[in-house]
């Protein structure tokens, strides 16, 4: 057992932690008010080699595998959740479908371009009866010769606005369904038929875009089916696996900037004569939320090491996201707690934080379905079938 | 050309405290990083291995620990490193430190172009270029800020500037006076140069060249004996005690009568405790 | 400071050691390149005589330059006992040639001169000396003391800021020191002292004609692109001056904005001055501020004087790093003053009228 960070891992910690506190921090309020991604911001994470962390060099990206990729949304969600998540859905499930599920020639033509972030992805699966029950979607493909004319609308899609490249899931086959009957495909822009619908207008991660993606008689060439025709549902599921783990990640650089909010808070406000930190109530909230950050950190490595080695993951990856997602969201409200009328504050950063937290336990499988993945790996031993 | 960054292995400041009661250092939690002025020499290196062409080679001496700074160059962009590591390295001062980089250049040779910055944070004086200088022989320039540009020959007349891969002679630059005041200098090559803190910040580390940094044939390991340094050389010049430190706080003190009188009170304490620029003091 | 009687001996002309010196070589010598004796040098040569009495030896002066005899007097007056004088500046090699066979003890170069050419002539030429002849060094002094039981030369250098000083023993002779003159008590100044004055008869090269530039930024918030200095901000300023609401207009905040840039300071306000304009938002000191994150600091400041601010939890959590808290207001009753270390009680945009004139004198 050995608990330290492989040294490279340990000197882009630091990296990516002083690009998070000069490049990122800066412009999370404004991104957040003004609604929007900073396009400038995400040219520097592309720039530095951030969209390509745990890719394979040979297709451009960093080589650091999912440890690298954790340490990085670790890193990025202590100060800007919106920025993480913008990251998120580029590298831990849009690239990430073409990575798992693409040819060779697939990989060289989109990687590259892709992880030095000349070019954003975003994943296309939810739809406006397809949430949860991701196998119910009903944007069609129909085979055209050598091309697919797909149709149909998805909804929530993180990064849809400035997407260059999208993976999108449709039906091929509706007799067969999810199993051998759905298919992904590369959708790039500028295809005709294919536009951005209604903008979301969100509770929190107001600095990342979302929106609907319109497919109106898109053709799309054979040549863009990501993997086998028919494969598409386990490409995106095996590809959410992964990206639960990055929100995991997220989660945990949130919750512990939120303590170190809460204890700087707690040792300098004054009340009753002494610093509010002398309190035991207050002593109290710090100890749990520290506890519950230290095991979601070796939650969240553990895993990230299981995928770097080989191992099944899924049920590690689903814990990652519904224990990360609720401990962060509990940080912040007790951290909210603590600052008390200035938690409420929108001119502090709490509120944005408390806001952003909320989403994490809903999108990404929501925490309800992550149970019912974790109950069905645990379970499955003793004969027992679990189904939503 | 070939240019040597000399990167050293240093406390982050921020996270360094100081323990009256001991009156020395308190480096519990602190954090070993690479000295911030050396980012900034190794940032000068790279641009001007990009305008002139050549290597850069980053050079550090240190205990076992250093090796993650010469990494750390590279995964800047260094195209190799040097460390100079050894048991009888871990007591080196200013003296056998300057003996051993300057060692490790003869090794290196031929070298152009030495940069080092301008002090190392927490304890730095700013001692180490002129002494490597000095024991390389070598024209030596201090408070340099990081653009230099390379030209043929050192000229009173600025602005030459060569192409990449053409012979570079000198390099000039701009050397701080004061604040917000500078001195244009031109340096025949070879020389040493201590670089400060540009406006720019140094560039990060790239991802991919992390990945790398610690794959074999990068980084070279050798020790002192041998580069040829003897015990001798490597005897401490100075043995370091401890602090001495300014009064203690006392908070909630009030400075009264007339404004002027109290300005001229506040004076001599923000002089005692050399808060007010030396030029206005 | 504790009680240091070798300095009031010297005062009164007594050697410390009892003996008289009666050696050529040896000594505790002083090194003035710009060729002018401006006080920090006379102070450096009193800091001299102390080490020196306490040493048993004679205090040098080597004068390069345009020295002059008169000069020599008043450096005789300031307690040095043999002046030598040579013409132009010389390089390293020069100063090894000159000091290789006289075997100095000690050697002690200003940090800093006032000069046209010779701001970093000491600095670079002390330590290259001590590396040329195989001494010892403190390359940025703030102080020289000799330790009574080794009677070794014990230099005190600013770490951390100047945060404090560590205690630094010179060991292989020659000591060199760089010294920072600004601090050192007041030169001596003393008719009845008598010394030597000697032309060496060298000639060094004239100083290099200096190229001075224009302004380049650095400094001032705002400028220094490309080429400049690294610009000043509350992460990573020394000394930061912060204005509040009890500036009570633009034109009192202006003000405490040119006695930052006097001081060298990056600027800083609360809420109010933010709302009010005065301010960009990266120049919040508050809960919402930079400041507030120990991410975003790079450094932690020396000094921070809170004007016209009675202070909150956030300017609290925005100072917690401080090393020396100065706030004006005119309220006593205000949070500040209990946590501030020095309160003055006076209108903020009087006092920075005050201290920028005093500045500016």
């Amino acid at each position: 057992m050995d608990f330290t960070l492989p040294k490279p891992h340990q000197l882009f910690r630091k990296m990516v932690q002083e690009f998070a506190a000069q490049e990122v921090l800066p412009r999370a309020r404004q991104m957040d008010r003004q609604g929007w991604p900073d396009m400038e911001l995400v040219r520097k994470l592309g720039e530095n080699g951030l969209l390509g962390v745990p890719f394979a060099q040979e297709y451009g990206g960093a080589g650091l595998g999912e440890l690298g990729y954790c340490l990085l949304m670790e890193a990025i969600g202590a100060v800007c959740t919106s920025t993480a998540t913008i990251i998120g859905a580029h590298i831990g499930i849009g690239v990430m479908a073409i990575y798992l599920g693409g040819n060779e020639e697939q990989k060289r033509r989109f990687l590259p371009d892709l992880c030095a972030g000349r070019k954003i992805a975003a994943f296309c699966l939810t739809e406006p009866n397809a949430g949860s029950d991701a196998a119910s979607i009903q944007t069609r493909a129909v085979r055209d010769g050598n091309r697919w004319i797909l149709s149909g609308s998805k909804i929530y899609i993180t990064n849809g606005p400035i997407a260059d490249v999208m993976t999108v899931l449709a039906v091929t086959d509706p007799a067969l369904g999810a199993r051998g009957g759905v298919t992904a495909f590369i959708v790039e822009k500028g295809m005709p038929g294919l536009s951005v619908g209604t903008i979301e207008h969100k509770l929190g991660i107001r600095g990342s875009a979302t929106s609907e993606i319109i497919l109106d008689e898109v053709a799309v060439p054979s040549a863009n089916v990501l993997g086998q025709v028919g494969a598409g549902f386990i490409t995106f599921m095996q590809t959410l696996d992964t990206g639960r783990l990055g929100l995991g990640a997220a989660c945990l650089g949130g919750a512990a900037a939120a303590l170190d909010l809460m204890c700087r808070y707690a040792a300098s406000r004054v009340q009753f004569g002494r610093p509010i930190a002398d309190k035991q109530l207050i002593q109290w909230m710090i100890a749990d939320t520290a506890t519950e950050i230290e095991a979601l950190r070796s939650l969240v490595y553990r895993t990230a090491w299981m995928v770097d080695t080989h191992q099944p993951y899924t049920r590690e990856a689903a814990m990652c996201k519904l224990y990360g997602s609720e401990v962060a969201s509990r940080a912040i409200n007790r951290a909210l707690q603590v600052y008390g009328g200035w938690g409420y504050s929108r001119d502090f950063v709490l509120e944005r934080m408390w806001r952003d937290a909320r989403i994490a336990e809903i999108f990404e499988g929501t925490n309800e379905i992550q149970r019912i993945v974790i109950a069905e790996q645990v379970m499955r031993p003793y004969g027992v079938r679990v189904r939503p | 050309m070939r240019i040597v960054v000399c990167v050293k292995q240093t406390y982050d400041p921020a996270t360094v405290k100081i323990s009256r009661s001991r009156e020395e250092f308190d480096l519990r939690g602190a954090v070993k990083i690479m000295n911030p002025a050396d980012k900034h020499a190794l940032e000068a290196a790279l641009r001007l291995r990009e305008a002139a062409g050549g290597e850069v080679v980053a050079l550090t001496v240190g205990d076992a620990d250093a090796e993650d700074v010469g990494r750390e160059a590279i995964a800047m962009g260094a195209d190799r490193a040097l460390l100079i590591a050894g048991p009888e390295l871990a007591a080196a001062t200013g003296r056998a430190v300057a003996k051993a980089l300057a060692a490790g250049i003869g090794h290196l040779a031929p070298v152009d172009l030495v940069l080092v910055g301008q002090a190392a944070a927490v304890d730095g004086t700013g001692g180490l270029a002129p002494r490597l200088a000095a024991a390389l022989g070598w024209p030596v320039a201090l408070d340099v800020l990081p653009s230099l540009s390379p030209s043929s020959s050192p000229s009173p007349n600025l602005g030459g500037g060569v192409g990449v891969g053409a012979e570079v002679g000198a390099v000039e630059a701009v050397a701080v006076v004061d604040p917000g005041v500078g001195e244009a200098i031109s340096l025949p090559l070879p020389a040493v140069v201590a670089i400060v803190a540009g406006a720019e910040r140094p560039r990060y580390p790239q991802p991919a060249r992390i990945a790398n940094a610690w794959a074999p044939g990068l980084l070279a390991i050798c020790t002192a004996s041998d580069l040829g340094l003897t015990a001798e050389d490597l005897a401490p010049d100075v043995e370091v005690g401890g602090l001495v430190l300014p009064p203690e706080r006392t908070r909630g003190q009030v400075i009264t009568g007339p404004l002027d009188a109290a300005v001229d009170e506040l004076w001599t304490v923000l002089q005692a405790q050399r808060l007010i620029p030396a030029a206005a003091a | 400071m504790s009680l240091d009687l070798s300095y009031y001996e010297a005062l009164m002309g007594v050697a410390a050691a009892g003996e008289q010196p009666t050696t050529a070589t040896g000594g505790v010598w002083v090194v003035a390149l710009a060729g002018r004796l401006d006080d920090g040098l006379l102070r450096l040569i009193g800091k001299g005589r102390v080490l020196a009495d306490a040493l048993g030896a004679y205090v040098h002066l080597l004068m390069a330059g345009e020295a002059e005899a008169a000069d020599g007097n008043r450096a005789i007056q300031a307690g040095a006992d043999r002046v030598w004088l040579a013409r132009g500046t010389p390089a390293l090699a020069d100063l090894v040639e000159f000091f290789r066979p006289r075997g100095p003890q000690v050697v002690l170069f200003p940090f800093r001169e006032i000069s046209r050419f010779a701001t970093r002539l000491g600095r670079t030429l002390g330590p290259g000396l001590a590396q040329a002849l195989n001494g010892s060094l403190c390359a940025r002094a703030a102080d020289l003391e000799v330790d009574p039981i080794y009677q070794r030369v014990v230099a005190h250098q600013p770490v951390l800021d100047d945060a404090a000083r560590q205690r630094v023993a010179l060991l292989a002779s020659p000591a060199v020191a760089v010294v920072d003159t600004t601090l050192l008590p007041a030169a001596f100044n003393e008719p009845w002292r008598t010394g030597t004055i000697e032309d060496t008869g060298l000639t060094w090269p004239a100083p290099p004609p200096s190229q001075p530039l224009p302004q380049f930024g650095g400094g001032v918030r705002g400028e220094g692109r490309g080429g400049g200095a690294a610009p000043l901000t509350l992460a990573n300023a020394a000394v930061i001056v912060a204005g509040g609401l009890g500036l009570k207009s633009a034109e009192g905040f202006a003000l405490a904005a040119r006695l930052a840039q006097a001081l060298g300071a990056a600027v800083g306000g609360d809420m109010a001055a933010l709302d009010a304009g005065w301010i960009s938002e990266d120049q919040l000191i508050g809960l919402a501020g930079a400041r507030s994150f120990a991410k975003f600091r790079e450094r932690a400041p020396r000094l921070f004087l809170a004007l016209g601010m009675d202070g909150d939890t956030g300017l609290f959590m925005s100072i917690q790093d401080a090393g020396l808290v100065v706030a004006v207001q005119p309220d006593p009753s205000a949070p500040i003053a209990a946590v501030a270390d020095y309160n003055i009680y006076a209108d903020p945009v009087e006092f920075a009228r005050v201290l920028l004139g005093k500045l500016q004198r």
